[in-house]
């Protein structure tokens, strides 16, 4: 059974109103159950090449590292499923493919990127992330974020100097605290999750959650996830109606019902053992 | 570089640059500002520098201070506030503290021990070019509303005061209107056949709405309106 039975994707990217270009990059993969989403920045326009590598290098290492899983031995692994080692590996090397192509080409000097990805595998998704982008879950219709964001702004939140609800008066929301490509070894926040079925996950760029109200985007899943490449347009679109100060991008997934997930005989069996 | 402009009955009475990440004000002499007032506190208050913010904390002072009328305890400082200490008004200016910082591009900077502190300017890679508020883009959205001819809304009237709403059968045939700055528009999600307006199928592009439109999707049959 592939991947692609259990998870269906769709996405949508915009250079936004404000910006001529696009410099986040975004990528999904049925076969090994990906999605991956990076906001470049930096450099003389150099940041859609980081966001680009950055995705590439994650999705190839991610083919060559799920095709020969071993459990390995070092100390995380006692922690963390082999997937979720994987998608934290591949993002390391990506920060290096990053470091080693600025330093060679002078013009990409300084680029950098966001980098939040997520695979799916069996019942879990694993998620790997450095940067403002996020993932969120829309479960039961609810909207959660999954992944808190490595920036100043989420710093000053966290230590109690400022109010959630005042975030908005911040001018720090442009400052991130971590991104790939700044320095040899990049710090990657790695989580595990359930997936239950009917689970829709979204990938953004700030670009998409600066614009438009976690309500809003809430509300948007709720209404329309019959129809994910129709939501992933509606929300792009969301985002340049408000203003579209940034460039946005929008990867959602959505978790099959067990019935497409499990085969009758599997289930059977399921029954037999319990 | 942000300052703030002492002010007393009208008066320009001192001008403090915030060139550091905590300025502290009071009528004690010590402090960073010195306000010599009955109405101020000893420790009134602080301003601290986190990055691009200039926070200002009242300490617990007597008399409190006051922002446009309102007492306040902590607030993000924005071009322009006008903040009451006794008889002292302190006014923040700050080019870069609006609304168009917040869409600056997005930069790295590095906080080597997660301490907070001053960010020098030269921290950022790079700002982009000042953009409009999002809120002047808000100003002007025509309101909508639909009554129901026919189906479960039949005799009420549902205002589209949010981005969007879906009507029809899930599973069967499903339109969401939208509410945006040019208007309201609908378009097809789901089912094999497109809602009608004015007996019209919709087709798969979006449809624009028009004052007195009658739609018909699932079992429902509405009329839309501007308000």
């Amino acid at each position: 059974m592939t991947v692609q039975s259990r998870v269906e994707f769709a996405s949508a990217t915009d250079a936004g109103v404000v910006r001529k270009f696009n410099e986040d990059s975004i990528a999904t993969d049925s076969e090994i159950g990906l999605m991956v989403l990076a906001d470049g920045m930096g450099g003389y326009m150099a940041g859609d090449v980081a966001s680009a590598l950055a995705v590439s290098v994650v999705k190839e290492e991610l083919v060559t590292a799920l095709g020969n899983l071993a459990p390995m031995e070092i100390e995380m692994a006692k922690r963390y499923l082999p997937q979720t080692l994987a998608v934290k590996w591949a993002a390391e090397k990506a920060n290096q493919m990053i470091l080693r192509v600025a330093r060679k080409n002078s013009q990409y000097q300084g680029m950098g990127t966001t980098l939040t990805l997520a695979l799916f595998h069996e019942d879990r998704i694993s998620i790997a992330h450095v940067g403002d982008s996020r993932l969120y879950r829309l479960r039961y219709d609810r909207l959660e974020q999954l992944t808190m964001d490595h920036s100043l702004l989420q710093g000053q939140v966290a230590a109690g100097l400022i109010d959630s609800g005042d975030a908005k008066l911040s001018h720090n929301r442009n400052l991130v605290t971590r991104a790939l490509g700044k320095e040899e070894t990049v710090e990657v926040d790695v989580r595990e999750e359930d997936v239950l079925p009917g689970d829709i996950y979204l990938l953004c760029s700030d670009g998409l959650n600066d614009m438009v109200e976690d309500a809003d985007i809430e509300l948007a899943l709720c209404e329309l996830k019959a129809n994910l490449p129709l939501a992933a347009n509606l929300l792009v679109q969301m985002a340049n109606d408000n203003g579209g100060h940034d460039n946005v991008s929008v990867v959602l997934a959505r978790a099959q019902t067990p019935s497409t997930r499990r085969g009758l005989l599997d289930r059977l069996f399921g029954w037999f053992r319990r | 570089m942000a300052k703030l402009v002492v002010m007393l009955n009208g008066a320009m009475v001192g001008n403090h640059f915030i060139d550091k990440g905590r300025i502290t004000i009071g009528r004690r002499s010590g402090n960073d500002i010195h306000l010599d007032d009955p109405g101020v506190s000893k420790e009134h208050a602080v301003i601290q520098t986190v990055g691009n913010d200039h926070i200002f904390e009242d300490l617990g002072s007597t008399n409190g201070s006051t922002l446009n009328g309102s007492r306040i305890t902590k607030h993000i400082l924005q071009n322009g506030d006008v903040i009451d200490i006794g008889a002292f008004q302190l006014k923040y200016a700050n080019i870069k503290a609006n609304p168009e910082m917040d869409y600056d591009r997005t930069m790295m900077i590095r906080t080597v021990d997660r301490e907070i502190g001053a960010v020098p300017q030269s921290a950022g890679w790079e700002s982009g070019s000042p953009v409009t508020a999002r809120s002047s883009l808000r100003a002007g959205f025509p309101l909508g509303e639909v009554r129901g001819i026919k189906g479960e809304f039949a005799g009420q009237k549902i205002a589209l005061e949010r981005p969007l709403k879906t009507f029809g059968t899930a599973g069967a045939q499903v339109a969401v209107i939208l509410r945006r700055p040019p208007g309201y528009f609908i378009t097809h999600v789901e089912g094999n056949k497109t809602a009608r307006v004015n007996g019209q199928a919709i087709g798969s592009e979006p449809h624009t709405l028009q004052d007195g439109d009658v739609i018909e999707v699932g079992q429902e049959k509405f009329e839309f309106f501007l308000k």
